[in-house]
């Protein structure tokens, strides 16, 4: 278990090694300054998602998924059921004039707008190594999910041992002295 | 939520964090909670305790990244940590190379290891 962990660590660097150096080609290309945390969105919607699913009892399985952008703006809601419902659009419609289709489209929530690529916080042409630091970034987050599979693994392995450490250590406590 | 899945949060430093908010993990949520924290120079390690036992709390996060060198200043809490959910993965930093020695899993692995063999 500890040698695919191994490699699924190697690859996983590498990845996150590729995408810094496309980062340092962007702020080559486009300023120093051009790329930092300065330029984060003030809303973000996550497109990756990990699934968490257990087969036996403290043992998960992740699997690190691309979600919708549409889906994933619904999925940002979820935390608070009772101001969910005025930021529905569907609830927010008005009633329609057929003379103004300037009014047809519900207003927007600030935060409505996840559709949008991580991309375009840096800018709309942005250069084709950014594109290729989100492709490196992207690649390590799928490995990141296998990684967190084989790490749950090896911690459920630990606890069996140890119970079975436990168990081992009472019966010899049992069987030592009628020996 | 569980259907839909949880979040991957990450701690690090500016250039770890922008590419993985780049790649698309990053949310702010109504209440303007990140899932992510950006350890800078005047960082102090009391925030950066307190944010990582807020990702541990709570049930959205599924993975949290963070980078080795920042791991090593919190090493007690993730040393005392053994849930498997939220799992902790650590990574390298551009300044600070991954180092198996110090990752706490390859560690827990070892000691059971060897205390099987004694």
């Amino acid at each position: 278990m500890a040698s695919p962990l191994e490699g699924k660590r190697k690859a996983l660097n590498a990845r996150v090694e590729e995408g810094w150096f496309s980062l340092s080609k962007t702020r080559y290309a486009m300023g120093a300054k051009a790329v930092s945390s300065l330029q984060y969105a003030s809303s973000m919607v996550p497109l990756f998602r990990v699934c968490i699913s257990e087969l036996e009892t403290g043992r998960p399985e992740f699997q690190v998924v691309f979600t919708d952008p549409k889906e994933a703006q619904d999925v940002t809601d979820y935390e608070d059921p009772k101001s969910e419902a005025p930021l529905t659009p569907v609830l927010r419609r008005r009633p329609q004039h057929h003379g103004s289709p300037l009014q047809s489209t519900p207003p927007a929530a600030p935060w409505a707008s996840p559709d949008r690529d991580p991309l375009t916080w840096f800018g709309i042409l942005v250069p084709q190594s950014l594109r290729q630091a989100q492709g490196s970034f992207r690649g390590a987050l799928q490995i990141a999910g296998e990684i967190a599979e084989l790490q749950g693994r090896i911690e459920w392995c630990r606890t069996q041992v140890q119970a079975l450490q436990k168990e081992k250590q009472k019966l010899l406590e049992h069987t030592a002295p009628g020996a | 939520m569980a259907a839909r899945g949880k979040l991957i949060a990450v701690i690090g430093d500016e250039d770890t964090v922008t590419g993985f908010l780049l790649g698309g993990i990053g949310e702010l949520n109504k209440n303007r909670r990140p899932n992510f924290l950006v350890v800078e120079k005047d960082t102090t390690i009391n925030e950066i305790e307190d944010t990582f036992r807020q990702f541990l709390q709570r049930e959205d996060i599924g993975i949290i990244l963070i980078n080795q060198y920042i791991a090593e200043m919190i090493r007690h809490i993730l040393d005392s940590y053994t849930n498997s959910i939220p799992a902790i993965l650590e990574i390298p930093s551009k300044e600070h190379p991954y180092d198996a020695a110090k990752d706490y899993i390859i560690r827990r692995a070892r000691t059971m290891f060897t205390a099987e063999e004694h």
